[in-house]
């Protein structure tokens, strides 16, 4: 008896788990900043621009609106078997603007082919926080927080977008 | 939140080629709009090709197909008619040499105003996409530029 209910709870603990990280997951852009600061998986960057705040605010502002307010759809069908399969990514993008600092968060939402996302806020799980603060007429500090690796492309549209080198759109549809 | 007004749809792996109801477009108005095409893929295991799908917008969501440009790495003239809102479809499709493809639009509405000339730039390098559709005015020098739109339609049940 004591053996057959210490298997049951066994089989229980990776599901206790599993909820429990995924319960955990930030609900807002502050709480983001802290799990990924300390955190020893996640990445952190900071540097400057040479550009003034303005500009580097502006630029977000635009091409976020531009670049991120979009939905992947993600179609797969299997060759042994007829069955075809939707998923859909869908980001969101928000800026907060202020004087002398501004803030971009860029939220993920997945959905279909099955697909539950467990504990992620309602407009999906934050990858990446970018935050941008004047540090003199023509300089600004960039504090950038992502999620994951697999986030390389978001990270460097921004880092893009904030340096003035590479102001075009992210090819969303590769991961 | 009209967070769906711009969409990229990723194909099947199993894309179905030759069933396409795409058709030249006409270009027989005279022609006001300049295309300029950059693309590089930054692989040699992927492709990429740009189009241009034409539409003449009947009302904020409706629209009739007019035709498609393919764009090259070069400058393509096309016609659109004068004082009639047109709905600009730029998409970039990409293949990739092991399977799998996908298609990345950018719309866009101008209305072209007679005897004014407007220019398109459009990109995709190395993963990173880029258009901008400009008016230009007499000496070619652009004075107002779209946005990235989509068309306004209800929201589906």
């Amino acid at each position: 008896m004591e053996g057959r209910m210490l298997r049951n709870s066994l089989g229980l603990l990776p599901i206790m788990l599993i909820v429990g990280g995924c319960a955990g997951a930030p609900k807002n852009a502050e709480d983001f900043r802290l799990a990924m600061r300390s955190s020893p998986f996640t990445r952190t960057e900071t540097f400057e621009v040479a550009r003034p705040f303005r500009i580097v605010s502006e630029t977000l502002q635009k091409r976020s609106d531009e670049c991120f307010n979009v939905a992947v759809h993600s179609t797969a069908t299997s060759v042994n078997i007829p069955i075809t399969r939707t998923s859909i990514r869908a980001y969101k993008p928000t800026f907060v603007g202020g004087a002398g600092k501004a803030e971009l968060h860029i939220q993920q939402k997945r959905s279909g082919g099955g697909m539950v996302e467990v504990g992620a806020p309602p407009d999906g799980y934050y990858r990446v926080v970018l935050d941008v603060v004047a540090i003199g007429p023509s300089r600004s500090k960039i504090d950038m927080y992502y999620m994951s690796p697999d986030d390389k492309y978001i990270r460097d549209t921004l880092r893009g977008w904030v340096t003035g080198e590479r102001p075009g759109c992210p090819d969303l549809t590769r991961r | 939140m009209n967070f769906l007004a711009v969409r990229a749809c990723l194909v099947s792996v199993l894309f179905a080629s030759g069933c396409s109801t795409l058709r030249d477009y006409p270009n027989s108005f005279p022609s006001n709009l300049s295309v300029r095409t950059t693309t590089q893929s930054g692989s040699v295991f992927t492709g990429i090709r740009a189009y241009l799908h034409i539409y003449r917008m009947k009302d904020a969501c409706e629209v009739e197909y007019l035709g498609t440009v393919e764009l090259n790495d070069l400058a393509t003239s096309v016609g659109i008619e004068s004082g009639q809102p047109t709905y600009l479809k730029f998409v970039f499709k990409r293949t990739e040499t092991f399977g799998g493809a996908a298609l990345i639009e950018y719309t866009t509405v101008i209305t072209p105003r007679s005897g004014v000339r407007y220019a398109a730039d459009v990109s995709y390098v190395d993963r990173t996409y880029d258009v901008k559709v400009r008016e230009l005015d007499r000496n070619g020098a652009p004075v107002r530029e779209f946005r990235r739109q989509g068309r306004d339609c209800p929201a589906a049940r």
